[in-house]
């Protein structure tokens, strides 16, 4: 006797994975397409030249150093909102110590980064140890690091004492052409695929961004991997600190808490391309790409200046609606 | 009206869902000051009984009155206390107690407290639980006390003159100690002259309690007795009736002499207790009892993922203690979870990735993750476990719940352990999948692992393992083997109330 119904296990058809399914993970390179071709045809003199090509790149960097920041503890499920404000930190202490105390640049640099290092930690503990939800924790130290930015610097710049030859020497080169911060972005971004990608740890991130509780399931030390996640992001968002004291030549309390949105923005936005509903590093510099070019060519066409901000907003919203579709797709 | 006439009244009731005729001519009646014991084992249909009374199912032919008037659903005419008591934990006792039936508000729209907290205080004394305050929030109370506000909640919920409240096996998951308290506060409703359908597995609390029980078995009610007139045996006899005795067995007998892989003995945890017992190399031992019987928990402590309280556990002979899931995985101890979806998997990973989270470093070369290889061993599973679609690079999620099963089956089997627990790996998972996954699991016996199911099918366990161990409240209460471990003998031990099975069916 053959049974009238289906049975409720059997094979399901593939989704048909069609021009449309397998062009999806690109979408955001044809929509960075479409917009320099937007701007290029609305503003041929200024948005396509070299000149306006330089300026984005190099405020890029800062911005992408941050966002490589954020992506670590966000693909093990977690945010570290305070990781712009220890990017200042990070720039002030480096700056203070040369200044105040007469340190030479790498000592300097090498304490900048280890406090950095674990301020992230420090967040990483607070989340992993006592359980606090990481958004609401790490606004808290955000808020807390700020106030004491200003506290610190007194809302001025630090720039007596710097060893001003040396940090331009650092920052302003232009090999091929290409501004030398662009190089330090690419090079981070590199060891940040890697590790994200091709290491154990990477993985293991990934697992428990899915879901922590399968990850202690399948014997992953879930509390130490997010730990190392937390510490990577301060790790990271130092670096960004160095590299902005480098190009400022000096230490500025103002540049690191306004990148905060624009990060999270370009972070959350990374999971819309090339690794569909998981948050990646080569989806994060596309969505900077897509973000920078998206203010310049704004700001060339003669738009109001508050409308950057619209488009940021905007893309946050958009970006976030997008990864909660994809998540739900097959492949 | 008369005193006689009964509370509720369902007559020649028939109820059918996809085709299937689940409930096929009930007669059931509830008096004034009774509680009435509702049995029966899975599937006979209990639950679309409760659901037709709470009118979630429209009936299809016969009636159902409460004290003489038909059934309207959601007028207030029957109470409920569900079996996961539906409270919430974060607002207090007086507010859950009046979230049913609303809030009394002044004249500007504000919430009265102060007659809301007296009603509550009142209420509850009147159940003989005078010690909850009001104002505590659910959280912060015992189980047995959670209990008592979910059934002043209902009794509330009633309308004037309705005196019928069912509870669906409102002991499930409370500790064997702290029933008796339930129980007292069920006899203080009796005594008002509420009436109670009482749901429940357990043969003890209902001998100890009802009045009359009634069994449904397939979907027809065998008999309603007096518990006076009527022995446990008997009503287990009813409740299982005079089914075939399922001996198909497929795998080899486990020897007594193969060496040991895990020992526990006196091993305590926060519900299970005492619990001694010896899994050999090569054998499939089933674990089954009761919801609340502990088995779960058993499971997690032979993984490290709960606290062992107290005895102590051997591996291989050695004393081993695992702080963490990743100390037994690498001891060589596999765990298929209950909750697949909370706790078994990752949803937006790829199925891959989902098999080689168990030991991704067998992968790592050179500073670099052979992707390669991974894929190779990854392809090779999906082939030996007949995974469908065949494709190893689908997000986890797109697949149905027996291959997904399929697949962490394989995650655990490609390490090769020296003990497999898997715990109710049937679940949402279909027939076809279901015998593969079994065969699999003896053919992991045969080739000299340990293999521990946990499952509440009973003719699954008697056609698949050596031996089967029964728990209830915590402990380990039965063991049948070998030629006993029949479907028929596991129920027995399972819904029985004696601890010896041998003694109990010569």
């Amino acid at each position: 006797m053959t049974s009238q119904h289906t049975p409720v296990g059997g094979p399901i058809r593939p989704k048909s994975a069609g021009w449309m399914g397998r062009a999806a993970p690109y979408g955001m390179v044809f929509l960075l397409i479409a917009e320099l071709a937007f701007f290029t045809v609305l503003a041929p003199e200024t948005f396509a030249t070299r000149a306006s090509f330089n300026v984005v790149v190099s405020n890029s960097a800062i911005l992408g150093l941050i966002v490589l920041a954020l992506l670590v503890p966000l693909i093990a499920g977690e945010i570290d909102a305070s990781l712009p404000a220890v990017l200042t930190v990070a720039s002030l202490t480096a700056a203070a110590l040369m200044s105040h105390l007469a340190w030479p640049l790498v000592p300097a640099v090498l304490a900048s980064m280890a406090v950095a290092t674990a301020i992230g930690l420090g967040n990483g503990i607070l989340v992993v140890r006592f359980r606090v939800p990481s958004l609401i924790t790490t606004l808290g130290t955000f808020t807390i690091l700020t106030a004491a930015i200003t506290g610190l610097a007194g809302g001025r710049v630090i720039e007596a004492g710097l060893p001003k030859a040396t940090l331009k020497l650092l920052s302003e080169p232009k090999p091929l052409g290409l501004p030398l911060t662009l190089y330090y972005l690419l090079i981070v971004a590199v060891v940040v695929w890697y590790v994200t990608e091709h290491t154990p740890l990477g993985r293991h991130w990934k697992a428990i961004g899915s879901s922590e509780p399968s990850a202690r399931m399948a014997g992953i030390r879930s509390e130490k991997a997010k730990l190392l996640a937390f510490a990577a992001g301060g790790f990271l968002a130092g670096i960004a600190g160095i590299v902005q004291l480098f190009k400022a030549q000096l230490g500025s309390p103002n540049v690191g808490p306004d990148l905060l949105f624009a990060g999270l923005t370009a972070a959350f936005l990374s999971a819309a391309a090339f690794r569909l509903g998981t948050y990646n590093v080569r989806g994060a510099i596309l969505s900077i790409a897509l973000i920078q070019f998206g203010i310049t060519g704004l700001i060339l066409i003669g738009s109001p200046y508050w409308m950057d901000q619209i488009f940021t907003g905007g893309a946050l919203i958009l970006s976030l609606a997008i990864v909660r579709v994809m998540r739900r797709s097959n492949l | 009206m008369t005193q006689t006439q009964p509370l509720l009244s369902v007559s020649n009731l028939h109820k059918s869902l996809i085709g299937n005729h689940i409930l096929q001519g009930i007669d059931l009646t509830v008096q004034q000051a009774e509680i009435h014991a509702l049995m029966g084992g899975n599937g006979s249909g209990k639950s679309t009984l409760i659901k037709c009374l709470s009118g979630y199912w429209t009936i299809d032919k016969g009636t159902i009155r409460v004290n003489g008037d038909p059934l309207q659903p959601g007028r207030g005419q029957i109470a409920f206390v569900q079996q996961d008591l539906g409270l919430i934990q974060s607002l207090s006792v007086a507010e859950n107690i009046s979230l049913g039936v609303g809030y009394k508000t002044g004249p500007l729209g504000n919430i009265k407290w102060r007659e809301m907290m007296a009603g509550a205080a009142e209420l509850l004394a009147s159940l003989g639980h005078s010690g909850i305050d009001p104002r505590a929030e659910i959280r912060s109370l015992n189980l047995v006390q959670r209990t008592a506000v979910a059934i002043a909640r209902a009794t509330q919920s009633l309308n004037d003159g309705a005196r019928l409240l069912v509870l669906d096996e409102p002991t499930a998951a409370l500790p064997a100690t702290e029933i008796g308290a339930l129980f007292e506060t069920l006899e203080r409703l009796r005594a008002t002259g509420i009436g109670m359908l009482y749901v429940s597995h357990h043969l003890s609390e209902v001998f100890r309690l009802c009045d009359r029980i009634s069994v449904l078995r397939e979907g027809r009610l065998i008999a309603t007795k007096d518990t006076g007139d009527t022995s446990e045996a008997a009503v287990v006899e009813l409740m299982l009736g005079k089914k075939l005795q399922k001996t198909v067995k497929t795998g080899t007998k486990a020897q007594n002499v193969a060496e040991s892989v895990l020992t526990m003995t006196g091993v305590c945890g926060q519900r299970i207790r005492d619990i001694n017992l010896c899994i050999r190399k090569g054998e499939v031992v089933g674990l089954t009892g009761l919801q609340g019987s502990g088995c779960t928990e058993l499971a997690e402590i032979m993984f490290g993922a709960q606290l062992c309280q107290a005895g102590a556990m051997g591996l291989d002979g050695r004393p081993v203690v695992f702080a963490h899931p990743s100390e037994a995985v690498a001891a060589g101890i596999g765990l298929v979870t209950e909750d697949r979806h909370g706790n078994g998997s990752f949803a937006e990973l790829s199925l891959g990735e989902n098999m080689t989270a168990t030991d991704l470093r067998r992968f790592f070369r050179w500073g670099w993750l052979n992707k390669k290889s991974e894929t190779a061993e990854v392809d090779g599973l999906v082939a030996q476990f007949d995974v469908q679609p065949a494709n190893g690079r689908r997000r986890f999620s797109s697949f149905s719940g027996g291959n997904q099963q399929k697949a962490i089956l394989a995650k655990w089997m490609r390490l090769s352990p020296k003990l497999l627990i898997c715990d109710q790996p049937d679940i949402g998972v279909d027939i076809g999948s279901k015998n593969a996954i079994y065969a699999a699991l003896r053919e992991a016996a045969a080739k000299g692992a340990a293999v521990i199911v946990i499952s509440n099918q009973h003719d699954d366990l008697a056609a698949i393992c050596d031996r089967v161990l029964i728990m209830r409240s915590g402990r380990i209460v039965a063991e049948v083997s070998g030629a006993d471990a029949t479907e028929h003998q596991i129920s027995l031990a399972t819904i029985g109330t004696q601890p010896e099975v041998k003694e109990m069916t010569r």
